[in-house]
């Protein structure tokens, strides 16, 4: 039996996911007809692909992408026991889900965007978990980061689902520096990003404690643990189908799996396993008080989840790998299922409530917390209400620093062309300095002509709107997709290559000179991601503002306009 | 002063959204607060006032004109009976047949609705000239504090002390936790919160303004109010009705407003310190009056005109297709009311416009099956407590308060209650040792639980269902033995009280007019959901948003019942003996027929009974077909048995947002006698309720008909109409993002403002039309009954429902238009 490659499962949603693209947007049946047939071959897959791992044919995948000087970029693909287990609940979990929607989307404007955005997804999630390698697992994350985005800003045309989608971005985008770093460092300290050649070495535990600590931030942050919470509650805005999907089943599992694949590497510091222990068991208590103020149904359910989450880091930090596989499908499947059937809360609750053999309310826990003396119980009522300030807490600590560089640096609240310009600037003064100091000068191309090149795409398309907007500040949403969708496409894929995505040229072009950056010393390192990715948060507000939001009327005439005033 | 900030409040609450809890959720007319307004004036005023769009847009409008939904003629008359401006111009350059084309054409630009109030009024200020984005700030913190403290049952913690008022809930908090509740803790703004809500308002609001101010407070009340439509709407609809909620909670506007003002007041004094430009000042002159105000100027756009001719040409447009059909009808009908005709079955069903098609089919299957429209609780006002109930629900009109109750109780005790627990969604997965342990062991069940509702749905305890409420082994209490009052009600009804509302269900539908048959079934309606919190939005408008069921047994039973019909006979209506009632329940989303009190239909009548049972097994089938040529993904050609599984499958399915269209596409009313309908297909358009006008002479029974059909009728059709028009400022939007907050009502995310009306998946396939209310009587008698109540004659003479008289001596047709009735010019002209 020929072993089939495992690169083909994420190929075949990306390719699916492009197929859509393709079609009319009003030919909502050959939409579907394309997510399903996608979805089903993608669930056989990979059933297929596990049963050929358990049956012992070895499907790994190593392919060398391109070279450049010394530099060689590697995309590994393996299977385990883990990225099976993750690989299989992400197939069946996902196909059910894009089964569910065809009918709950019917007629739903805007699905051709959430059934490529959900593809998307399933293929960035593949990659994930069959990543062999770090920097291929940075890719996968960064597809997962994205969708995300887009799905949480479904409803576009509404202020908060905006807001939000941003919110969370810049919270990912956060953690994608500890990621990206922890995945330099580790290469630093390994000679490999390679998962199964690291667990061969021994390192000594402070050697690999920067390392841990950043994996945790990373993890913790996709996870939605302590103090990142927050953002799990805000991101339930798209369609429920794809809330289920995200921040019930697979994508707040992230952090778990990515804490499993690296836990040869962090296993060895105590330190880390009791930070990790600690970060779960403060999400697991705070978060389950969080959840029982919560009198939304799917604020509730999120909570639960993320509680859950917690408890499977504090598994993790004990060794308890198996348990806490057990434990990530009971709880993605139950949460899935938990959100899908959310809309029947009402009519179940208030059928018990009215129920002569059930007297009353259905028991909501009174027990502990009526008993605190008052001035306690307020004290927990007020924190829990205000999620223990957990969102203070992180734009305090850091949100601030963008923003701040947002408004002064990047003039955020000019217009378009000037964010963009400084932004492509700052991007060439960061180039050089690294060649400079390097004395590397071509490793530098890749990068430059990659931003370039976007950058010029990211000015054709502003410049494809009316001069009056394009001088427009931005200070508030503009909402300007709804009748300018043209250059709000080219704008948001100027955007996505100029802020490094993978699969973008920036994105191995940044690898390389992020490569070039260690060998100089981590502080270099630090600050060229840093900025790199404060340049990604910048350029997400203002296109953010410029494009999404409610539409204004900014298609009528400027007669038509003063008409109005 | 203080009684002033209660008035200014009370006026303000008229213009927020007027809708209770999911529970009770009860179709009304979005704008009631504008119906002292003609309809297109009170619409263009709301529309400035809240940001709304009048009109569909003028692109859709040309669509429906190219596809023959607007007809020619209709434009012409709509342009020929127009007052507007344009409607002036056009008449007096063009010709009348170029006159679609001067609508079609793209000379008049294009228009959106302006930003309302909200935005542009006085408190949008703080961000234009400050740019303080108060909303974002203090929505989300006001919202879950509201959320918290309304809950009936989603949270696991209960808010402390919910039995005291919400200003002393928030109140409390702040003083005895030792953390902020952020803003309301901060130290210049604390003080407030220990005097009277309206103290605080008045406090905050004259350093806002400035001084001497007093005026303008009102407005920027409402602009804050209007800012949350869906909360203020809440807080002043649980005000004054807190009965709505199971658990109540004592509230009131005003605290919401101080709470509201409060946190504003902190986050200016951090961001702009003590010393900032009140809002009012010698730069800055107080803004002018508002849309509902009468020294208002409201100014209407040329595309907004064209939109305003195109609707009025929609409008006609149906208007004269049902016109004709009904015309043609009457001159074609097949003659069957021979004098010595005695009929087979009688069957009343709701007016309901979904019985519309069920009665057509059935009627088909045999010339001796007679069907009436009555108001599908019978005339039975009551409340209700069903076996498993654990408190009765009123089963009655919105407007009709009952004063007896029915109550359910089984006769044989044997059968056990059914088990109601799901273990996913019930609490326990939520706290972190049980959830810890039920994910570890139920969860993977739950992905099978998933695989399974998707690929074979089937019923399960989430789902909801009128049918669940049919019980063989039950009966109702019906008759009153004592006269104490228990809660404020009676326990049944006198044989007197139940020959009253017999009496007026059989004569006011004209039954009496002719032969009574052996069997006689009285059908109530209800519906089945699953994963729809607008479960009650479906069941019988009429048994306020619930199923019809123990309405329609009730007044089978009291008919049936001897003492009854004896009392009947003295006041002239003979029930033979020979003939027997029977109660049931038609699912109008299954399709699905159940019948009450089988075991004591006599022997007798036992074959009637299956035969009458047969027959309505094959309408059902027929309705379902009908049904599904509607729902784009399932064939019209459908067999009628693949078509109730097809609808019984969609009851069930938790991925289905629309189990039925329900009323969408209402149209119209008819109230008249059945032969002028008889067999044409009205397309589940029309509401049809029977009424005999040759046995009204007076027209009282017509008035009291109207009294509850014009409001009901007209508050189904204009909700939908205005939601459909804009799904996001009258409607809830899309139903797919939808969070259920508190169990009282659905927000977007999760710290959105509550959402009002109709989701987009029940309004878009809905036409936005006017009711058109069709009465066969004569014009006199017709103006009559409209004029006996204030309330019908508003509805009518603002022309919120469109109204029609035929007479029913010589069939002209006659039109309300100011003040009185008009013949219909253009029919009068072709025939
Ligand atoms: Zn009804």
């Amino acid at each position: 039996m020929i072993s089939l490659p495992l690169y083909l499962a994420p190929l075949l949603c990306l390719f699916g996911s492009c197929l859509i693209g393709l079609v009319p947007w009003r030919d909502e049946r050959r939409i579907h007809q394309v997510a399903l047939i996608v979805a089903t071959l993608f669930v056989a897959l990979s059933l297929l692909q596990i049963g050929q791992w358990l049956a012992g044919i070895s499907a790994s995948v190593r392919e060398t992408i391109f070279t450049w000087g010394s530099y060689r970029f590697e995309f590994t693909l393996a299977m385990d026991r883990i990225a099976a287990v993750f690989f299989l609940v992400t197939a069946v979990l996902g196909g059910l889900v894009i089964r569910f929607s065809q009918y709950y989307m019917h007629r739903e404007p805007g699905q051709k965007r959430f059934f490529a955005t959900m593809l998307i997804f399933m293929g960035g999630m593949t990659i994930v978990v069959l990543a062999g390698d770090i920097v291929t697992l940075f890719t996968g994350w960064e597809l997962v980061g994205i969708g995300s985005f887009l799905l949480i800003g479904f409803y576009r045309h509404r202020e908060w689902p905006v807001r939000n989608a941003l919110k969370v971005y810049s919270i990912y985008r956060v953690c994608d520096v500890g990621l990206l770093i922890a995945a330099y460092e580790e290469h630093r300290l390994f000679g490999t990003g390679n998962f199964s050649e690291q667990g061969l070495q021994a390192i000594s535990a402070q050697a690999v404690l920067p390392i841990a600590l950043l994996i945790l931030l990373s993890a913790a942050g996709k996870s939605g643990q302590f103090p990142f919470s927050f953002w799990v509650a805000r991101a339930m805005e798209g369609p429920t189908p794809s809330s289920a999907i995200f921040y019930g089943a697979i994508s707040i599992h992230v952090g778990v799996f990515l804490l499993m694949r690296t836990m040869p590497v962090w296993e060895v510091s105590e330190i880390a396993r009791v930070c990790i222990a600690v970060v779960g068991l403060v999400t697991a208590v705070v978060t389950t008080i969080v959840g029982h103020v919560q009198s939304n149904i799917k604020g509730r359910i999120g909570y639960a989840s993320v509680a859950q989450v917690g408890l499977m880091f504090v598994e993790l930090a004990l060794g308890l790998e198996t348990l806490a596989l057990i434990h990530f499908v009971g709880n993605a499947s139950l949460r899935c299922y938990q959100l899908l059937v959310s809309p029947s809360v009402v009519a179940y609750i208030l059928r018990l409530q009215s129920s002569a053999t059930e007297k009353g309310r259905p028991g909501p826990d009174r027990t502990l917390e009526s008993r605190l003396f008052p001035k306690l119980r307020a004290t927990l009522y007020v924190c829990a209400t205000q999620e223990f300030f957990m969102e203070f807490i992180v734009n305090r600590v850091f949100l601030e620093i963008p923003q701040w560089t947002a408004r002064h640096i990047m003039a955020e609240n000019s217009t378009i062309l000037n964010v963009w310009t400084r932004s492509f600037l700052l991007n060439l003064f960061l180039v050089g300095g690294v060649s400079w100091a390097g004395r590397d000068y071509t490793t530098a191309l890749p990068f430059t002509l990659g931003v370039g090149v976007s950058y010029l795409i990211g000015v054709v398309g502003i410049y494809l709107l009316p001069r009056r907007l394009r001088q427009q500040s931005l200070d508030h949403l503009e909402g300007l997709s709804a009748h300018y969708s043209l250059s709000a496409r080219l704008v948001f894929i100027s955007f996505l290559g100029m802020s490094g995505f993978p699969i973008t040229p920036a994105f191995w072009g940044a690898d390389m000179l992020l490569a070039e950056c260690m060998k100089i010393g981590l502080p270099v390192a630090l600050l060229f991601s840093g900025t790199f990715f404060l340049n990604g948060i910048v350029l997400a507000r203002t296109f953010t503002r410029l494009y999404l939001g409610p539409a204004g009327h900014h298609h009528l005439s400027r007669p038509e306009l003063e008409a109005r005033t | 002063m203080t009684t002033t900030i209660k008035d200014s409040l009370s006026r303000v609450a008229r213009w927020v959204p007027h809708q209770g809890p999911l529970k009770d959720f009860i179709h009304h007319n979005t704008l009631h607060a504008f119906q002292e307004f003609p309809f297109v004036e009170g619409c263009l005023r709301a529309s400035r006032l809240y940001g709304a769009w009048t009109f569909l847009p003028l692109s859709t409008y040309r669509d429906l004109f190219r596809n023959g939904e607007v007809s020619e003629l209709a434009v012409r008359e709509s342009v020929e009976e127009s007052d507007l401006p344009l409607a002036r111009e056009l008449r007096e350059r063009q010709p009348s047949d170029s006159w679609s084309r001067g609508l079609l054409s793209d000379q008049w630009g294009d228009y959106a609705p302006a930003p309302g109030v909200a935005e542009t009024g006085l408190r949008s200020r703080w961000r234009s000239r400050h740019r303080l984005k108060l909303n974002h700030r203090i929505h989300p913190k006001l919202f879950r504090l509201l959320g918290q403290f309304f809950d009936q049952g989603i949270a696991m913690w209960e808010a402390p002390h919910p039995e005291c008022r919400l200003y002393d809930f928030v109140r409390d908090l702040v003083v005895k936790s030792w953390m902020p509740l952020r803003p309301w803790s901060s130290s210049p703004v604390r003080g407030l919160l220990e005097g009277t809500p309206e103290h605080a308002i008045e406090t905050v609001l004259l350093r806002f303004l400035g001084p001497n101010s007093e005026p303008y407070f009102e407005r920027y009340l409402l602009e804050m109010c209007l800012a949350h439509p869906g909360w203020s709407g809440m807080v002043s609809e649980l005000e004054h009705h807190p009965e709505h909620l199971l658990d109540p909670r004592r509230v009131s506007l005003t605290e919401v407003c101080a709470l509201e003002l409060i946190a504003e007041y902190a986050y200016i004094l951090m961001d702009l310190g003590a010393d900032f430009e009140p809002l009012i000042g010698p730069e800055n002159p107080p803004p002018g009056p508002l849309p509902y105000q009468p020294d208002y100027q409201l100014e209407i756009t040329k595309p907004e005109q064209v939109a305003c001719l195109w609707q009025h040409a929609f409008e006609r447009s149906y208007r004269l297709g049902l016109i004709d059909l009904l015309r043609e009808h009457r001159i074609n009908r097949p003659l069957f009311a021979l004098p010595d005709y005695a009929p087979k079955f009688q069957a009343f069903f709701c007016i309901d416009d979904r019985e519309g098609s069920l009665r057509r089919h059935l009627e088909a299957q045999d010339p001796g099956i007679e069907t009436f429209g009555f108001a599908g609780f019978f005339g039975v006002d009551c409340v209700y407590q069903g076996v498993d109930d654990a408190f009765p629900s009123k089963q009655c009109p919105d407007p009709v308060h009952p004063k007896h109750r029915i109550r359910e109780f089984r006769v044989d005790s044997r059968r056990d209650a059914k088990s109601l627990h799901h273990p996913e969604i019930h609490d326990d997965s939520h706290s972190l040792v049980r959830g810890f342990v039920i994910s570890q062991t139920l969860g993977l069940w739950s992905a099978v639980k998933l695989a399974l509702s998707i690929f074979h749905p089937s019923l399960n305890p989430l789902a909801t269902s009128s049918l669940q409420k049919v019980d063989d082994t039950s009966t109702l209490e019906l008759h009153r033995t004592s006269e104490s009052e228990e809660e404020g009600f009676f326990s049944g009804y006198s044989y007197e009280e139940m020959a009253d509302r017999v009496e007026r269900v059989l004569l006011s539908s004209g039954l009496t007019a002719g032969p009574m048959a052996r069997l006689i079934l009285f059908a109530g309606h209800g519906a089945s959901s699953i994963n729809n919190p607008y479960f009650s939005a479906y069941d019988c408008g009429a048994c306020g948003g619930r199923g019809g069921g123990p309405n329609a047994r009730a007044v089978a039973m009291m008919a049936n019942r001897p003492e009854v019909r004896e009392l009947l006979r003295l006041r002239g209506i003979d029930i033979p003996v020979s003939t027997w009632f029977l109660g049931s329940l038609h699912d109008t989303t299954r399709d699905e027929m159940r019948y009450f009190d089988v075991e004591a239909i006599p022997p007798s009548h036992r074959e009637l009974f299956f035969e009458l049972q047969g027959l309505m097994e094959i309408a059902v089938g027929l309705n379902a077909k009908e049904r599904c040529g509607r729902f784009a993904n399932i064939s019209p050609k459908i067999d009628p048995r693949d078509a109730i599984l097809a609808v019984r499958r969609r009851s069930v399915s938790i991925f289905e947002p629309r189990p039925e269209l329900n009323h969408a596409t209402n149209a119209a009313c008819i109230v008249g006698r059945r032969w002028m309908t008889r067999g044409l297909s009205l397309n589940r358009r029309c509401f049809l309720n029977s009424y005999e006008p040759s046995l009204d002479p007076d027209g009282t029974i017509l008035a009291s008909l109207l009294s509850a059909l014009v409001p009901v009728g007209g508050g189904i059709n204009l909700e939908y109409y205005f939601s459909r028009l804009d799904p996001e400022v009258y409607g809830a939007g899309s139903k797919l993002p939808h969070n259920i907050q508190g169990l009282i009502g659905v927000i977007n995310g999760t710290e959105g403002d509550l959402l009002t009306g109709l989701p987009t998946q029940m309004t878009e396939v809905h036409d936005p039309l006017r009711l058109l209310l069709i009465v066969e009587q004569t014009p006199e008698l017709a103006l009559k009954a409209i004029q006996a109540s204030a309330e019908v004659e508003q509805w009518v003479s603002h022309h919120w429902v469109q109204f029609l008289c035929w007479d029913y001596y010589n069939g002209t047709w006659h039109e309300f238009r100011q003040e009185g009735f008009h013949p219909l010019a253009i029919l009068e002209a072709v025939s």
